[in-house]
């Protein structure tokens, strides 16, 4: 299965990568999160040559790879600079690369070092990277450790803690073992994990992705994640599960999954658990009947920025029409066999 | 464990019959209802941690997570659900996996894989044949897919053994009587709960919405309430809905009993495009499946009421037996063609008792050499000898004098293919559109007006002139019967049954003082006896060959070892064990099937030796 799996994606992804122009420019934004309180937080995102792993192929949902570019080393390092002066005072640093930090094909060694030399003259409580298991190693780890002041903690995309469903459904090209060798890894150094966990793979109904989404939760944590950050998937273009979109043979989560995800994982631990949908209430994103969808949103938002639940419990009085029609989707989904009319496209304002 | 489908009567591939679910007896065709949704019904669908009075069907969803199948209850096998619009290598590698686990589990039910690939889907059946229920997946998107549908249902019906049920998940309403009409024996009440939320109200027409719908219905919900204040009340809708399923079921259910399933079809197909693209692919593409499982009679009068009657498989069957087991007497010299009548059978007919005493008046002692022939549409012609035999017998047609082109040329062709065979002069005493017809196949035409004097004595005299010069001659009844012998059970068996020599005496043939069989003036065709089945045992078709000597009437599949593929139910079929006849009587199955399946009635003996 992952075989030919990956064959189609490559064919996709290949084609991907001819028609879409490469991002030029370093982006950043300010936001919301969460440490001990909420904290303003700044995103910055570095357009590198991409995830390997992705170029290659890469998983079914992530387009990611299509927002890389082939500017220097040194040009990203200088609009990296431009950037954080530009985010001004901020608790929290998140870096992204749509890709690994510490692969060296994406940032080479000096200018991460460089980098961190910039984060450490500001007052930054903590920097969050990201990156694949496979390039988190005692070097690494050990040297970006030894290189920054503030707190550093590491994304990993672990998406799912069933191998099963990683393998056949994401093609993530990585185990959970591999995931909790990173992780102990990191916790040796004092390093902070956030598992980044993905909501409905394709060919999960909507009601296995809630149970598999708590599972997973469940697992990172137990595995020594000390946050999780739920990521509804989004069609991107050029990728799989666009593939399956476009035939009907996938739709994105409801926001009311989302929801019941959140409450159910906050009632299960006392870890910071996050999600920031992207495109939510767009038809490629999360989303419901159309008319709640900002107040879901925004509650979503809210939560993740306090970490307090009465913003969910909110959610759950919202009495829109379009939740008993998830409600039975939950019911009847798995009765189905195989494909399911998404029927928010019947009810959608 | 012991789960089977047993059939009872078939009406096309469409049958009722019984699913035996550990020994909890269901009828089918019928609809799995949902625990999750409480109301009261006979067969229920559920997870396995659900407790209900009744045992539910079990099936867990979960794939992606090891459950434990209990083999002690009957299921169906989760399977990698991978969707219907997916790439053949993704579909294949998924169905390995899914096989993995089937073939763990024996005697479980499964959902088949394939995707929209109908081989794929074929062989999955071929594979898991003998389960009792199989699932046809992706259901909601087939049914968007007339021509995938109409092929796929008939390979998958003929891949699974007889007593496995179809299930058709996920089914619209007003597909249920051409699904049925196909093989499928399951349904469920998704519709019903999937419109309830969305705020739809099923009718025979399809779900309306609220703004569309002012039909009052008379179900225990609505009770004659205005609709729209059923729609308002998602309880009240719910119950419409699932009251709305069940009565489609016994529509359907009935309709099967009176024979009248392919009338319902037809009806029902013309609410829904879907429906009907279904019906006339499947009668263009698929009719030899639908004529394997079409009886040979029926009581009920066959009503061909809508343009797609003209294909139904009884009169495609008609058709081709005219073809291939219909030869006209060489010692005819003359064919007349008639109009045919309102009344069934044609010679009891105000207007043919009239033409027919002309004839008589015009040949006189040369009657014998006159054949008959009847035209009318949607079945063609029909020779007088064979005016008996069902459908001729008894079928009724909307007459407005209008023929469509499709008409026309199929009653010319065969018109051509019987003169091509009679070598006989013809004459037709016709009017209107038929005069066109007979014109077109080459045919000399008498007078307009066919019921005026002047017509009618221009037929005698022309029937004296064509005659002149042949020898007067007379009936042999024997004949006659041999034709409906051919006709029923091949060309030239009529002359194994009733050898030179044989008597008729009404409704009684008999050879050397025996009764060799009975004419059934109901449907006209011949019900043998132990002496007429030793007879036509030796022309070698209609055999049923069984294991066992039978001790009482009813012959059960399992102990049938072989039987004539051209074997249809309501056939009269000659039972051999061990060589010899031990039985004659009526099939209830057709023959792939009868060797086919391991549960249930295959002949009913009229006499046991």
């Amino acid at each position: 299965m992952r075989r030919v799996l990956a064959e189609t994606i490559k064919s996709i992804r290949e084609k991907g990568l001819i028609k879409t122009e490469s991002k030029k420019k370093v982006i950043s934004w300010l936001e919301r999160d969460y440490l001990d309180s909420e904290v303003k937080a700044g995103v910055v995102i570095l357009p590198t040559r991409g995830c390997s792993w992705g170029l290659a192929g890469g998983c079914t949902m992530c387009g990611y790879v299509y927002e890389s570019s082939d500017i220097s080393h040194k040009e990203i390092y200088n609009q990296f600079r431009d950037a954080l002066e530009k985010l001004g005072d901020i608790d929290y640093l998140k870096i992204f690369n749509s890709g690994s930090f510490f692969d060296h094909r994406e940032l080479d060694p000096i200018m991460i070092e460089k980098m961190f030399n910039l984060i450490n003259q500001k007052d930054i409580q903590r920097v969050q990277v990201e990156s694949r298991p496979e390039f988190l190693n005692k070097t690494s780890i050990s040297k970006a450790k030894d290189s920054l002041l503030p707190e550093l903690e590491v994304g990993i995309g672990l998406e799912t803690s069933n191998d099963y469903i990683r393998s056949n459904c994401i093609n993530k090209g990585s185990t959970l073992q591999d995931f909790t060798i990173a992780v102990n890894l990191c916790n040796l150094y004092d390093v902070f994990v956030k598992a980044y966990l993905l909501i409905k793979p394709p060919f999960l109904n909507e009601k296995e992705s809630i149970e598999d989404a708590l599972t997973s939760a469940n697992d990172a944590i137990n595995i020594g994640s000390s946050r999780v950050s739920f990521n509804p998937t989004s069609v991107h273009r050029y990728t799989f599960v666009e593939y399956l979109w476009n035939r009907h043979e996938y739709s994105p989560p409801w926001l009311w999954s989302l929801v019941e995800i959140l409450l159910r994982c906050r009632n299960n631990t006392a870890v910071p658990i996050l999600c920031h949908p992207t495109r939510a209430g767009k038809i490629r994103g999360p989303h419901n009947c159309g008319k709640c969808d900002n107040r879901i949103y925004n509650g979503l938002v809210n939560f993740s920025a306090t970490q307090d639940s009465t913003y969910l419990e909110d959610l759950t009085k919202i009495n829109c029409g379009c939740k008993e029609v998830w409600k039975s989707q939950l019911k009847m989904e798995q009765f189905s066999q195989g494909y399911f009319q998404d029927i928010r496209n019947q009810i959608r304002h | 464990m012991d789960t089977y489908l047993e059939i009872i009567k078939h009406c096309g591939p469409g049958k009722i019959g019984k699913f035996n679910l550990n020994g909890q007896i269901v009828p089918t065709p019928n609809f799995f209802h949902f625990p999750d949704y409480p109301e009261k019904h006979d067969i229920y669908l559920a997870n396995s941690n659900y407790r209900t009075r009744k045992n539910p069907i079990i099936y867990d969803y979960t794939f992606f997570e090891k459950t434990k199948i209990n083999q002690s209850k009957f299921g169906i096998l989760p399977d990698f659900s991978i969707g219907f619009d997916i790439p053949r290598a993704i579909v294949e590698e998924a169905t390995k996996k899914s096989y993995e686990i089937i073939r763990k589990y024996p005697g479980q039910g499964v959902v088949l894989t394939g995707g929209k690939f109908p081989n794929l889907i074929e062989s999955c059946a071929k594979e898991f044949n003998d389960r009792p229920l199989i699932v046809i997946p992706n259901g909601q998107k087939l049914a968007e897919k007339p021509h995938l549908l109409a092929e796929i249902i008939p390979l998958i019906r003929e891949a699974a053994s007889p007593n496995s049920a179809l299930y058709f998940p996920f089914a619209p309403t007003t597909l249920f009587p051409i699904l049925v009409y196909m093989g499928i024996d399951f349904f469920d009440s998704s519709e019903a709960i999937l419109c309830s939320t969305k705020g739809k109200f099923l009718t025979p027409r399809g779900p309306k919405s609220r703004r569309e719908t002012e039909s009052v219905c008379y179900c225990r919900a609505c009770n004659g309430k205005p609709s729209e204040k059923v729609v308002d009340n998602p309880k009240y809708l719910f119950k419409h809905n699932l009251d709305f399923i069940r009565s489609i079921i016994s529509e359907i259910r009935e309709s099967i009993k009176e024979d009248r399933l392919r009338e319902l079809v037809e009806e029902k197909s013309g609410y829904d495009t879907r429906a009907m693209t279904l019906l006339r692919i499947l009668d263009h593409k698929k009719g030899d499946y639908l004529e394997r499982y079409t009886p040979i009679s029926s009581r009920t009068v066959i009503e061909f009421i809508s343009q797609e009657s003209y294909n139904r498989p009884e009169v495609r069957r008609w058709q081709k037996r005219l073809l291939k087991r219909y030869i006209p007497s060489k010692e005819k010299k003359l064919s007349i063609i008639l109009p045919c009548s309102a009344k069934k059978p044609y010679h009891k007919s105000k207007s043919h008792m009239i033409f027919q005493k002309y004839i008589r008046r015009g040949a006189k002692r040369k009657l014998g050499l006159i054949q008959e022939i009847t035209i009318t549409s949607p079945l063609g012609i029909v020779p007088r000898e064979l005016e008996g035999v069902y459908p001729a017998s008894r079928y009724d047609v909307p007459v407005t004098g209008h023929w469509t082109r499709d008409e026309i040329s199929v009653v010319v062709a065969q018109l051509k293919d019987y003169l091509d065979k009679a070598h006989t002069n013809a004459f037709a005493h016709v009017d209107g559109r038929y005069r066109d017809i007979c014109t077109s196949a080459g045919i000399n035409l008498g007078k307009k007006m066919i019921l005026s004097s002047t017509a009618l004595k221009f037929l005698s005299e022309q029937i004296v002139a064509f005659l002149t010069n042949e020898k007067i001659s007379y009936i042999d009844k024997i004949d006659k019967i041999r034709t409906i012998c051919d006709f029923q059970f091949g060309l030239g068996s009529g002359k194994y049954l009733l050898p030179k020599g044989a008597k008729v005496r009404r409704y009684q043939l008999s050879y050397m003082g025996e009764q060799v069989a009975a004419l059934n003036p109901i449907n006209g065709l011949l019900a043998l006896t132990l002496r007429g089945g030793d007879l036509l045992k030796e022309y070698g078709k209609y055999l049923v060959n069984i294991s066992f000597e039978p001790k009482t009437d009813s012959i059960f599949c399992v102990g049938v070892d072989k039987a004539g593929i051209e074997i249809r139910p309501g056939d009269e079929v000659i039972v051999i064990y061990d060589g010899d006849l031990v039985g004659v009587g009526k099939s209830l199955l057709n023959g792939l099937e009868m060797t086919r399946a391991g549960k249930g009635l295959a002949v009913k003996l009229r006499h046991r030796k």
